[in-house]
């Protein structure tokens, strides 16, 4: 009898020990790593904390008066100087996929807002029922049908309103390529006529870039 | 048959009248048209000229509206602050002073161009609007199917113990008739010591802890379903499922560089500067792996704390150097890859264009997201022997001439990864 118990003891805090490790998949702890030293990197890298820094982070922001290479230069705009917002502008120019690249950034960074059709009317206002409460600007408006492209890129760069600064998602080239989007769809709707059209056509573009590597080869 | 109709002469006169002066009343009826008898729309008002600061329900850049001209001291005050509030400020008016007080002094953005009717019309459409009711989704009687195997697995393991107490019961049954009958019994062996039971044990208890040998040891290290906690309950499925926000919204630089990039607070509050509450709990209730409620609010709150907003005075807090007071906020990082591998997220979402669900999984779908795939080197492996790289419209891979003639000459369908090396150690090892 007593060795019945013992056995019936034995399996019963066994078969529970098995049961309480089945956690239906989910874990909360990442588990038993073999060589740490190989999996988490010794060196700093991007998320990991740095004790070099008083903010203990490893990502920095460029060394103040330095351009990152492939960088647009800095467009010297100072918050809230409206006046200089209005004579802001831009020589870039855009080609046709470029245009289409502007509109896919609009897509997925203006249009949760402002509508993937420039209405003003996208998911999170939803024409009132949404979440977010005040109405985003409608592109197709008269009040910014005529709205100089420098206002729309201090906008964009510094937030207007109810609405947020987008500089660390858009870099200067994006911010461009997104303005030229909307003003493209305005001038096919009443608004100004459209100035930043390039006629390079992207074969052309391919084709420098061939003839870079070429002359690498060489 | 020739009977005139006599029209009275009053009637001819004043048709010729009418004749004469058509011009005249055609004008009139135009002009009574737009001035006197259509009442401005209150609605499209509204929409251009308050909205963007305005709800008539909630608090937004402004106050919510409705009923809001129910506190103006008097109608004609309502015009005049409308028309220019911060002269009415400058002025002195003790109520105008107050209110600009309240709002932080915040300026209203001055309407001269308003007429106190359509100002009227706007006031009558806020006051009257209703919040819209949502037409309830009935959810039918099929939910998910259930799953069934550990009920499986209980039935076996009854019915076997109901085969071993009726093979004794058997046993010992026979024996009791054949002591009755004088028939001599075949002497017991013990269970445990019964040879075939003990091979077969042995073997099977070698098979099981091999299995579970090899797989700990191959899982070792790897962290599939990985689902730590993180600081502030945030629901991937609320935000990129519900209110289809872009992945790319928020990890900007899964284009542009190695890291996929946590989005830093000052991301979260382009929406929560003005979205402050959680409103869906009935919809879709925030519940954590373990079974906890989660107040979606709360966790708003905290987001304010970690970015520095106050979101009474709508404003973000100061320290003395006069930056933003904000503390770090330490999401746990959920995708380990070793380090003695190269990953780099715009080389797989720009230029191979790979949608992120694809190693992510359902991350839409997902409360509190966990690792979906194992992120081991045979997973990776495979993906590079199946997929198809993205030739046709691809800067990226016009050097590729010899794959690009034979696409043109028909031989070739497409490029795998592993044709452009995607199978070479140094391509992720060095």
């Amino acid at each position: 009898m007593n060795k019945i118990t013992s056995i019936l003891l034995v399996g019963f805090v066994v078969v529970f020990g098995l049961l309480s490790c089945d956690s239906g998949n989910m874990r909360r702890t990442p588990g038993h790593i073999y060589a740490p030293d190989m999996t988490y990197s010794r060196a700093y890298d991007a998320y990991t904390s740095n004790p070099n820094f008083s903010d203990s982070l490893t990502s920095r922001p460029p060394v103040l008066g330095t351009v990152a290479v492939g960088h647009q230069l800095p467009d010297h705009l100072i918050e809230g100087d409206t006046n200089a917002y209005k004579a802001f502008s831009t020589s870039m120019k855009f080609n046709e996929d470029e245009m289409k690249e502007g509109g896919r950034l609009f897509n997925i960074y203006c249009g949760i807002c402002h509508g993937q059709n420039l209405d003003g009317n996208g998911p999170l206002y939803n024409g009132g029922n949404g979440k977010f409460a005040a109405a985003p600007a409608n592109f197709k408006d008269a009040k910014y049908l005529h709205m100089p492209m420098g206002v729309m890129y201090a906008a964009v760069k510094f937030g207007k309103n109810a609405m947020g600064s987008y500089a660390s998602q858009l870099d200067i080239k994006q911010r461009w390529m997104v303005i030229s989007y909307i003003k493209n769809f305005q001038s096919k709707n009443g608004g100004d006529a459209f100035t930043m059209s390039s006629e390079k056509t992207n074969a052309v573009i391919m084709d420098s870039v061939k003839d870079k590597v070429v002359l690498l080869n060489k | 048959m020739f009977k005139l109709i006599i029209v009275p002469e009053s009637l001819k006169l004043l048709f010729r009248l009418c004749c004469r002066n058509t011009f005249a009343l055609i004008f009139i009826l135009l002009l009574s048209d737009s001035s006197a008898f259509a009442a401005p729309d209150g609605k499209t008002l509204f929409q251009s000229n308050c909205a963007s600061c305005h709800n008539p329900l909630k608090a937004a850049t402004g106050p919510a509206l409705q009923n809001i001209d129910k506190s103006f001291p008097s109608k004609e005050w309502g015009y005049k602050w409308i028309h220019n509030s911060q002269a009415l400020v400058a002025a002195g008016d003790k109520d105008a002073v107050a209110i600009f007080e309240k709002y932080n002094k915040i300026a209203m953005t001055a309407f001269p161009q308003l007429s106190n009717e359509e100002i009227d019309a706007i006031l009558t459409y806020v006051d009257e609007f209703k919040a819209p009711v949502e037409a309830k989704t009935e959810v039918s009687g099929t939910g998910k199917e259930e799953d069934y195997t550990s009920l499986y697995v209980y039935i076996t393991l009854a019915l076997l113990v109901i085969v071993l107490i009726l093979w004794k019961v058997n046993q010992s049954l026979t024996r009791a008739a054949n002591e009755k009958e004088g028939i001599q019994n075949i002497k017991q062996i013990p269970l445990r010591r019964h040879k075939a039971i003990i091979a077969v044990s042995a073997i099977l208890i070698f098979i099981m802890a091999g299995y579970w040998f090899v797989n700990g040891a191959v899982n070792e290290g790897r962290q599939q379903n990985y689902q730590p906690l993180q600081p502030i309950y945030y629901s991937h499925q609320v935000h990129a499922g519900i209110n289809q926000v872009n992945c790319l919204y928020c990890h900007a630089g899964a284009e542009k560089s190695r890291q996929a990039m946590i989005p830093s607070t000052n991301v979260c509050m382009n929406c929560h500067k003005q979205i402050n509450a959680y409103t869906d709990n009935e919809k879709h209730p925030l519940i954590t792996a373990e079974g906890v409620k989660i107040d979606g609010t709360k966790e708003i709150q905290k987001l304010y704390q970690y970015a520095g907003w106050d979101p009474e005075k709508k404003k973000y807090i100061l320290n003395d150097k006069g930056e933003i007071a904000t503390k770090r906020l330490e999401w746990v990082k959920i995708h380990n890859l070793p380090d003695h591998v190269y990953f780099n997220h715009s080389q797989h979402v720009k230029v191979g264009k790979v949608q992120c669900q694809r190693c992510h999984g359902p991350v839409q779908e997902m409360d509190e997201v966990y690792q979906f795939a194992p992120l081991s080197m045979g997973w990776c492996i495979n993906c590079h022997r199946q997929t198809e790289v993205q030739f046709k419209n691809n800067n990226y891979y016009t050097i590729f001439e010899k794959y690009h003639n034979e696409i043109k000459a028909g031989k070739r369908s497409g490029v795998k990864v592993a044709e452009i090396g995607g199978l070479e150690c140094q391509k992720c090892h060095y």
